[in-house]
């Protein structure tokens, strides 16, 4: 029971990291996680400042909303001052980073105050952190979480998907055809925002970049409209998951750690294939 | 259909009765964090339980990550001992929850308050440096292990009343040790700050380098005010730590030498976990008694 609730919650997680990065690479954000992952530290140390404690819920809530303000910034200097999205986001995210690490050594100093401790999830124990309402055990809290950011999520893109798909592929047409597109494009920033601060507390930093990255990359390879690329990372994630879970049982390893790697070599073996078939057809 | 159910029940009967049977002759399955509990909790458990250690030799608890078995073995544990005050971080909600299920013992909660150390509220966890604390803890191992498994508490007493007498020569050892070093040099300057109770328990001044949060980084104030201790009393070395990076105490002496100070690294001490099982340091009191001669031979 205890291996059946870790690997709902990651196939949670994947789904939700799957569907989000899709519409990240197709705007070359991808790095957004890893950038977020970072930039939390000052939700971290500001929360702890003004409570004066280190409570789950509030950090999570600090960390989300500096998670928002890492993607909004971005965006607003990648619009305002004309820099690429990449050296916007990496401005922002090192330049809140640092911040919290003032923070920490002027105010902080001998507290455990890292993202490391406070926010980042560990997958073996899911299981053993349950969810109680009148008595009754209704299984890891970790899986309840992931299951509503999944639900947001498919909320969401579904409500906006022709607004996605025509300004992740045609911006210009889209502002012609009146679609806002500023809109649209922080409500994604809102939505990958408190994705990756939640699925943070539920397997960890690493896998959720390395899953908002790879599926999504894979998919890229081939996808041929959005709804398929959709399709196509949902799947890659999933095998990923269901793969390197297999291998950590087997090997006795880091469960985050093994999903991460099973995913890039997933990655990997599509490329050759691709090559493979490029050159038979280019021979025949 | 009566005669069904009533096969049914008496065969869960039998079942239930000879599981625990079998449960009562297996060895006890007891699951800790660090290898130093690991290590006080087989001293006292012997060959009446299973003990598995969660973190090998060297490990920071820092940078702990879990493995899938880890998952399995605190599953199926019978108890869990771990050391508690945060020293395992996040992990301590895993503690709290999984206390609902089975026995959960945090060693530094055992510990009589009032000798625990606080910087600004927070406690330093690294109490089994100071062999007196670790004694306490001891005891709470027996009383615990003694709750789960009566009827071995006579083997339980036996093996704790032995290694008290060591932990006592152990003790008084350590104290006549860091007596011999000059009153002025009795300095101890090591990466992080985990020998507070070591040096209020012996009488040995301590500084470190960072907070004792290991992932902190240290600020250039701190360099600059250890720089001036070192050449003010003329303190002879500075240490680094198994689970610790170098780096911080290698540019403190090449600092001090560059400004015409003389300072050598005096040597690596262990702090939050034991060597290797083959090694000098590979026990509590092997690793107590590494670090002691370590300071001593360096600070004379």
């Amino acid at each position: 029971m205890y291996e059946f609730w870790i690997l709902i919650t990651a196939s949670l997680v994947a789904s939700s990291c799957a569907l989000i990065g899709s519409l990240l690479i197709l705007r070359r954000m991808s790095m957004l996680g890893d950038a977020i992952s970072h930039s939390v530290l000052l939700g971290i140390v500001l929360v702890y400042l003004w409570i004066g404690h280190a409570s789950l819920h509030w950090m999570l809530f600090g960390a989300a909303m500096v998670g928002l303000m890492t993607a909004w910034l971005s965006q607003f200097i990648h619009q305002h001052a004309h820099l690429p999205p990449d050296a916007s986001l990496g401005l922002v995210f090192t330049w809140l980073f640092s911040l919290a690490i003032i923070l920490i050594t002027l105010y902080a100093d001998h507290v455990h105050l890292d993202q490391e401790h406070v926010l980042y999830g560990e997958m073996a124990f899911i299981p053993f952190t349950t969810l109680t309402l009148a008595n009754i055990n209704l299984g890891p809290q970790a899986f309840w979480l992931a299951l509503v950011v999944l639900i947001i999520n498919l909320i969401v893109l579904w409500i906006g998907f022709e607004r996605f798909k025509l300004t992740s592929f045609h911006p210009t047409l889209a502002l012609t055809l009146g679609v806002q597109v500023g809109v649209w494009h922080y409500i994604l920033m809102t939505l990958v925002s408190f994705t990756v601060v939640a699925s943070f507390d539920v397997v960890g930093a690493i896998l959720v970049v390395a899953l908002l990255v790879i599926p999504a990359s894979t998919a890229y390879l081939f996808a041929k409209s959005l709804k398929h690329m959709f399709w196509l990372a949902w799947v890659f994630s999933q095998i990923a998951v269901l793969v390197g879970f297999a291998i950590s049982m087997w090997l006795d390893t880091v469960i985050s750690a093994s999903i991460g790697v099973t995913a890039g070599l997933l990655l990997l073996l599509i490329l050759v294939i691709k090559q493979l078939q490029q050159r038979t057809r280019s021979g025949a | 259909m009566k005669n069904a159910i009533k096969y049914i029940a008496l065969s869960w009967l039998f079942a239930t009765f000879f599981s625990q049977n079998l449960a009562y002759g297996s060895p006890i399955k007891v699951v800790t964090t660090t290898n130093i509990v690991h290590e006080l909790v087989l001293q006292i458990g012997g060959d009446k339980i299973q003990a598995e250690a969660l973190m090998g030799p060297g490990v920071d608890p820092h940078f702990y990550k879990a493995t899938f078995g880890d998952m399995r073995k605190l599953a199926h544990a019978d108890i869990v001992f771990y050391n508690g005050l945060h020293l395992e971080g996040r992990m301590q909600s895993v503690f709290d929850n999984l206390s609902s299920m089975k026995p959960v013992v945090g060693l530094g909660y055992a510990i009589e308050q009032h000798l625990l150390l606080k910087e600004n509220d927070i406690v330093d966890p690294h109490f089994w440096l100071d062999v007196r604390l670790w004694r306490q803890a001891m005891h709470e191992v027996v009383l615990r292990l003694t709750e789960l498994a009566p009827q071995h508490a006579d083997y339980f007493d036996a093996r704790a009343d032995a290694y008290l007498l060591e932990l006592n020569q152990l003790d008084v050892w350590i104290r006549q040790q860091i007596a011999t070093i000059p009153e002025s040099r009795r300095v101890l300057i090591s990466a992080h700050n985990a020998f507070g109770y070591y040096g209020a328990a012996y009488n040995i001044e301590v500084l470190g380098l960072q907070g004792i949060n290991t992932t902190s980084e240290y600020g250039l104030q701190d360099l600059r005010h250890l720089k001036d201790i070192i050449k003010k009393r003329k303190i002879k070395a500075v240490f680094i730590e198994s689970s610790v990076s170098e780096r911080a105490i290698e540019s403190l002496i090449a600092g001090v030498n560059a400004e015409g100070g003389k300072v050598a690294l005096g040597g690596q001490l262990y702090s939050d976990a034991l060597g290797s099982a083959k090694s000098s340091a590979g026990s509590y009191i092997g690793m107590m008694r590494y670090n002691t001669r370590t300071i001593v031979k360096a600070l004379k």
